[in-house]
This record gives C-alpha cells, sequence and structure tokens, in this order.
C-alpha cells in the first residue's frame, strides 16, 4: 500500500501514529542539545546592552549572565524623566559596577531635556568610571542639538554612546497611529549625528528591538562609524546575516537587553565563520572599551 | 522524543523565509535532533480560499508523514468550509486546525468563531489560535492584523471546554494569573513556550517560563519555534536552560515532546 493510501485508509496522519508503525523516533540522541551549551559556551561574551532590573539585585544579574556564559555587560536603568530620577538610577549603577567591577560596566542615563543637569551628570558618571551613555531613550531624537555637548564630552572621553532606537511605521510614515513617542530615534537620526560627529562612538541600540530591521540596516548602510547592537526580543533568522551583508561584521556588538537565550541564540544561528563569531561576541566591543582602556583581555 | 510543536512552510509575504518547505523542515529537525514536528502552510492565511494551502501543505509532506504532523489552516467565515474541514481530516488526516481570525476578518469574540471550535471539536481534531505571527512593531503596512489578547483565546476555552487547544505565539505576563489558571482547569490546553524565559530576567515580552509550569503544571507547556520565522538555537538554549530549573525530569521532558505527543494521540 502507498503511504498516501495507507493515510487516507487510516483516516489519519496520527491513526498511524498511534498504531506504532509508521513513526519514527531518532534513533539515537548524542547529546546535541548538550553539545548547543558547550557551544553557547565557547564564546567569550560582552553584553553591548544591558539593564539592571533590581537595582539591589545585581547577583540576580550575574547569575543569568553566568548561564550563557556572558563574562562582562554594559548595563544601565532608563527609568525616570526628572534629574533626582536619573541620578538615582545611575547611582544604583554605580553600585553595582563598583561591587563587580569585573563583571558589570556602567552606561549613563539622562534625561537631556534637563540640559545643564544632564552634562553634569554624564560627567559624573564617566569621571566614576561609566564606558559611556546608555540607554538614551525617547525624551528627544539623538540627532537633538540638545543632545550635542553631551555628545562632545562622550568624544572627548572616548566614550560610547548607546540610544534605544525603533522602526515602527508611525516613526517612518506619520500617517500611521503612533506606536511610539515622535521623539523615538529613528535610525536616520543617528545617521545624522554621526555625519554631524563623525569621530562619535555611536551605538544604534537594538536592531531586534521591534521595528522593521531590515528598514534599519538599510538605512544605516552609508554610515560606517555607526555601530549596531544584536539585542532585543526580535529573533527573526536570517536577521543577523543580513545586518552583516549590509554593514559588516565589524560595526556589529553582540547584546542582550535582557533576552539572554535568544541574544546568544541568534548569533550561534547566524552563518559566520567563527572568527567573526568570536568579533560580534566580543572583540568589537572589547575594542570599543579599549579606547577608554575599559577592556578586558 | 522531541516534538515542535509550531513549525511552518510557504511564502510569508513581506519578507523571504529560508528553508520554508517541508524537505527543508526535516533537515532542520535533523540538525537540531528534534523528532517531529506540526507544520502548517502560511500561505493558507493569505489566500482567499486556504483550502488551496491544505492541499499544497499535503503534497509537500506526503513523503515526510513519519517526521511532520499537518495542521491545516480553515477560514470558518469562507464559503463551504466544513467540507474542506472533512477533507483534511479524512483525506488528509490532519490532525489539528489553525485558526486566524486577526487575518481572516472575522472576530474571535463573535462572527460564529465559538461554532467553528466545535465544528473542530467534533471533527476529533485540534483547534490552534495564534496570538500573532510576527511581532507588531515590525508589520509591512499591509499587514494590519492586531494581536490577540490572551484573555479572547481564553474566553473562546471557557465556552468551549472540551475541545483541545494548541496556542502559538502564547504570551500573556503571567501565566500565574488566577484568570488563565482558572481558564485552563481542566481542559486540554497547551501553549507554546517561545516567549518563555528560564533566567529570571523577565521583560514586556518575556515571562518567566518555570513560575509558568508551577501555576499552570508542566502538561501545559510544549516545546515550539515558529520555524522558519525565528531561529533555532534560542529555543534550544531555552530548553537547555529550563532542565536546570525544572526539579522534575519528567518535566522537562513533557514540554520536550511528551505534551504533544498526547495531544496528537488522543487525534
Ligand atoms: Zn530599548
Amino acid at each position: 500500500m502507498k503511504r498516501r493510501d495507507f493515510m487516507v485508509a487510516s483516516g489519519s496522519a496520527l491513526g498511524a501514529v498511534a498504531m506504532g508503525s509508521c513513526m519514527t523516533t531518532r534513533p539515537s540522541r548524542p547529546s546535541k542539545a548538550k553539545s548547543i551549551m558547550d557551544r553557547v559556551m565557547t564564546y567569550r561574551k560582552v553584553d553591548a546592552h544591558g539593564h539592571l532590573l533590581d537595582p539591589d539585585r545585581p547577583d540576580e544579574l550575574l547569575k543569568a549572565m553566568d548561564l550563557v556564559g556572558i563574562e562582562r555587560a554594559a548595563i544601565s536603568r532608563p527609568i525616570g524623566d526628572n534629574p533626582d530620577q536619573f541620578r538615582e538610577q545611575n547611582d544604583a549603577i554605580l553600585r553595582a559596577m563598583k561591587m563587580h567591577p569585573d563583571r558589570l560596566l556602567g552606561q549613563c542615563y539622562v534625561n537631556p531635556l534637563h540640559a545643564a543637569d544632564a552634562l553634569e551628570e554624564v560627567n559624573r558618571c564617566l569621571g566614576e568610571g561609566m564606558i559611556g551613555l546608555g540607554e538614551l531613550y525617547t525624551h528627544a531624537k539623538i540627532s537633538n542639538p540638545i543632545y550635542f555637548p553631551i555628545v562632545e564630552k562622550c568624544i572627548e572621553e572616548r566614550a560610547s554612546i548607546m540610544a534605544h532606537a525603533r522602526a515602527d511605521l508611525s516613526l517612518l510614515r506619520p500617517h500611521h497611529p503612533e506606536t511610539t513617542p515622535a521623539t523615538t530615534s529613528a535610525s536616520k537620526d543617528f545617521v545624522e549625528l554621526a555625519k554631524r560627529y563623525p569621530e562619535a562612538i555611536i551605538i544604534h541600540g537594538h536592531i531586534g528591538g521591534g521595528g522593521d530591521w531590515e528598514h534599519m540596516v538599510k538605512t544605516l548602510r552609508d554610515a560606517p562609524t555607526i555601530y549596531v547592537d544584536t539585542s532585543g526580543s526580535c529573533t527573526d533568522e536570517g536577521m543577523i546575516d543580513f545586518a552583516v551583508r549590509h554593514l559588516g561584521v565589524d560595526r556589529l556588538l553582540f547584546a542582550t537587553d535582557i533576552n539572554f537565550e535568544t541574544g546568544v541564540g541568534k548569533i550561534l544561528a547566524a552563518r559566520l565563520g567563527e572568527d567573526d563569531r568570536r568579533a560580534i561576541f566580543w572583540g568589537n566591543f572589547n575594542n570599543i572599551l579599549r579606547l577608554r582602556g575599559q577592556h578586558a583581555d | 522524543m522531541r516534538i515542535d510543536a509550531h513549525a511552518y512552510m510557504g511564502h510569508w509575504p513581506f519578507r523571504p523565509l529560508r528553508g520554508n518547505t517541508c524537505e527543508a523542515l526535516v533537515r532542520r529537525l535533523d540538525e537540531n535532533e528534534i523528532d517531529r514536528a506540526l507544520v502548517g502552510n502560511i500561505n493558507g492565511v493569505f489566500y482567499k480560499n486556504p483550502q488551496w494551502a491544505n492541499e499544497e501543505l499535503f503534497a509537500d509532506c506526503e513523503s515526510f508523514l513519519d517526521r511532520l504532523v499537518p495542521f491545516a489552516v480553515l477560514n470558518p467565515t469562507y464559503a463551504d468550509w466544513e467540507y474542506d474541514l472533512e477533507i483534511c481530516r479524512k483525506g488528509f488526516g490532519m490532525a489539528g486546525v489553525r485558526l486566524y481570525p486577526q487575518y481572516h476578518d472575522y472576530r474571535i469574540l463573535g462572527d460564529g468563531c465559538t461554532e467553528a471550535v466545535k465544528r473542530i471539536r467534533d471533527a476529533g481534531m485540534v483547534v490552534s489560535f495564534s496570538s500573532r505571527l510576527v511581532d507588531r512593531r515590525q508589520r509591512s503596512w499591509m499587514d494590519s492584523a492586531e494581536d490577540i489578547p490572551m484573555k479572547n483565546i481564553l474566553h473562546v476555552v471557557r465556552q468551549v471546554p472540551d475541545a483541545r487547544y494548541l496556542i502559538l505565539h502564547a504570551f500573556t505576563p503571567d501565566f500565574a494569573n488566577d484568570d488563565v489558571v482558572e481558564a485552563v482547569d481542566g481542559v486540554d490546553i497547551q501553549f507554546d513556550m517561545m516567549y518563555g524565559t528560564a533566567t529570571q530576567q523577565i521583560g514586556p515580552v518575556l515571562y518567566d517560563l518555570p513560575t509558568g509550569i508551577a501555576a499552570l503544571g508542566p502538561e501545559r507547556f510544549s516545546f515550539g519555534t515558529a520555524t522558519p520565522f525565528r531561529e533555532y538555537p534560542s529555543h534550544v538554549i531555552r530548553m537547555e536552560l529550563l532542565e536546570s530549573a525544572l526539579a522534575d525530569p519528567k518535566a522537562l521532558a513533557a514540554v520536550w515532546g511528551g505534551n504533544a505527543s498526547r495531544l496528537l494521540a488522543r487525534t
């Protein structure tokens, strides 16, 4: 009996399962799944975009990092709008950094609309050993002149500037209903800033952070000084390959935005040579940190 | 046995997908040491008459029925769908029906959806809803489908508690919520675990998977990947981390495939 006839006769493909006659269980499982964790642990990793969820429990974050072999993470707490609030968040990050100086790197979060306080806070945080800014949020587009004094300070300090980016339809085509504030940075805003300040170390946050990642990558293609972090909950197959194809490996920085399984998985899934995978997981961001002498070897 | 309860073949109109045939799916299962997958045809979401897609799926997976379990896509507001249901069940041996009210122009709470669920139940097939197909933040301007909130899916479940359900792209910030626990009590329902995490670091679209499993029971979650929309390794990593988060190895085996196997065995 041909398989098709059999299926029809038995009433169901699953009838066959129930009868046990044509179900194939793969004979042996040598632990490819185990070996995936071996693969995960093979690579040194530094996370360019992380967050500290509980300000008093950096140990919880370290536990999660350990599960997927992340050695160091740049972290921030982008919460609150007024100076007292952003100082409080940065204080929590500074405490965590000091508790785990070999594991946690600080990114300073400010609201640039409080211009004087924001600049003062950036000075304080960089002075206390943070690596740069992050995750700058939706108060103003990253190309807004209100950011310029802060960007100039970061250039002077060789400090990186990481900001939240989106590519919702409402940002790209304003006749669509708003799904993110109109002041959210889109990729073209990063390009504008990079044109004005080609020496700035700009990190475009999370290509997987929700939004049309193809549009993001295409917009950033011809802006060679901009780095892109790979974080965000989106883990579409082919996303990293597309970014590599158009931006090159050297501009991509591994990051999780606290999505640990998918953060690592999407880099493992990418069709990359081993040197390139290592560059994304570790080398590229470590080289950025090297500019300020905050790298690891 | 390891079963991927959430896989596809077919085309997504807004982006090319790699490996979107049954043959490629089987290769992918091999690469990841997965025994079987439940597969539906994406094309059925977009054809006016989705039965074309079920015919395509059957033709494409016919040589892989030892590895792939086909699920139909049907639109219960389209003419003569009950006839197509019959063909899918008796002719093609399909195990379940994936319903897409958000793409097929009817409301999950109304427009006869509950009646359709009963009809699928009576055909002995699994009912599958999907909260979404892609993240709404990256949708095409032509893709206006809204996410289906879990509470709406659970509303249908309450009305037809004796159907069997597999919920794809299953997401709610809190599976331990009393409303969820109460709605699924005594119901044969499973959720894929693709938005869960075993790292305790939860976020806007990430819930704590061990907490969900503790609240609803390990029999409620199944390994599922949305391949080939999503890359595969992340899901396998999640299961590996879940292993250390769950005390009971039997619970892990249930999520890996025991649950999906049980759901299919009753078909
Ligand atoms: Zn963000």
